[in-house]
């Protein structure tokens, strides 16, 4: 009878100490990847432009993507969007309730301005309505953790 | 002086509807099959996003068309936008209730309330009985 060699290392006390550490800390955040990275880096190269060159970003921040009409469009199918996912859906954390009834309300306030000043969509504004509507997306497209019909 | 309605359809209002309208279908779409995939259920096919995005359109254009009127501060850009937007989104929604019997029940007596309005009420009012009190009884004749 051969006894297969083990081909690793068997695990030290210290080994098996990080395991149980690891396997019992609640905190559990995933792996630092590539991903994270550019995301920090894009984070730091943002932060470093507005705190040293302001009247260059405020230059891109001034963009003209489309008329007032096209501003209004846009706040409003973001608002729409919210109020679907608050509204029709109604599958979120209270805290993104709160958080996207703010948006919705900040976006309001914005709303009346723009009616007055007939201001155009500009970059700065268009990539916050993105960001507010990719979070009613997600909300809307995210499954509850527990649903009736489910086994308990 | 008599206003037309279709005066201020514009292409925007139907496309903008569609959109909208097609966004919400998909949307709810993705979360059904997510759902039925999750139980192991047979997948909802996408074409039937199509009904919902025709409803949609339907619903929005119509809300555009007709709300402003008889609300005119919704009667500009950002109104009729609104009106488009959240008919477009709750289109189908609308729809459903709508066909179910209660909806066109409740419907029927709202339009009639409007139509009618407080005028209808005193007249109600005023119309003799023609079934008694609340306790049947009935006054005599007059003769």
């Amino acid at each position: 009878m051969v006894i297969p060699m083990a081909t690793k290392a068997l695990p030290t006390s210290e080994d098996r100490l990080r395991r149980f550490t690891r396997a019992h800390s609640p905190l559990q955040p995933p792996r630092f990847n590539f991903w994270h990275g550019l995301t920090t880096l894009i984070l730091a190269a943002l932060l470093w432009g507005q705190q040293s060159i302001p009247g260059v970003m405020a230059d891109y921040s001034g963009v003209v993507i489309g008329d007032w009409q096209a501003g209004i469009l846009a706040r409003v199918t973001v608002i729409a969007l919210l109020t679907y996912a608050l509204v029709l859906v109604r599958t979120a954390h209270w805290l993104a309730y709160l958080g996207m009834l703010g948006a919705a309300a900040g976006i309001c306030l914005r709303l009346g301005d723009i009616r007055i000043t007939h201001e155009p969509l500009t970059l700065g504004f268009a990539l916050s309505l993105l960001g507010i509507a990719l979070i009613a997306i997600r909300i809307v497209l995210r499954q509850p953790d527990w649903q009736p019909g489910d086994a308990p | 002086m008599q206003h037309n309605i279709f005066e201020g359809l514009d292409l925007w209002v139907v496309l903008y509807a569609a959109g909208m309208a097609l966004l919400a279908s998909l949307l709810t779409r993705t979360r059904e099959r997510q759902a039925q995939q999750r139980r192991g259920l047979p997948l909802t096919p996408w074409p039937t996003t199509l009904p919902d995005t025709g409803t949609g359109t339907l619903v929005g254009t119509m809300l555009a068309l007709t709300i402003p009127g008889f609300w005119p501060v919704l009667h500009n850009f950002t109104g009729i936008s609104l009106l488009t937007a959240f008919g477009g989104i709750a289109g189908p929604r609308l729809w459903d209730m709508v066909s179910s019997d209660s909806g066109i029940k409740s419907i029927l007596v709202a339009l009639a309330q409007a139509a009618t309005g407080p005028l209808g009420k005193f007249i109600s009012a005023q119309q003799p009985k023609k079934d008694g009190d609340s306790d049947g009884n009935q006054s005599p004749p007059h003769v």
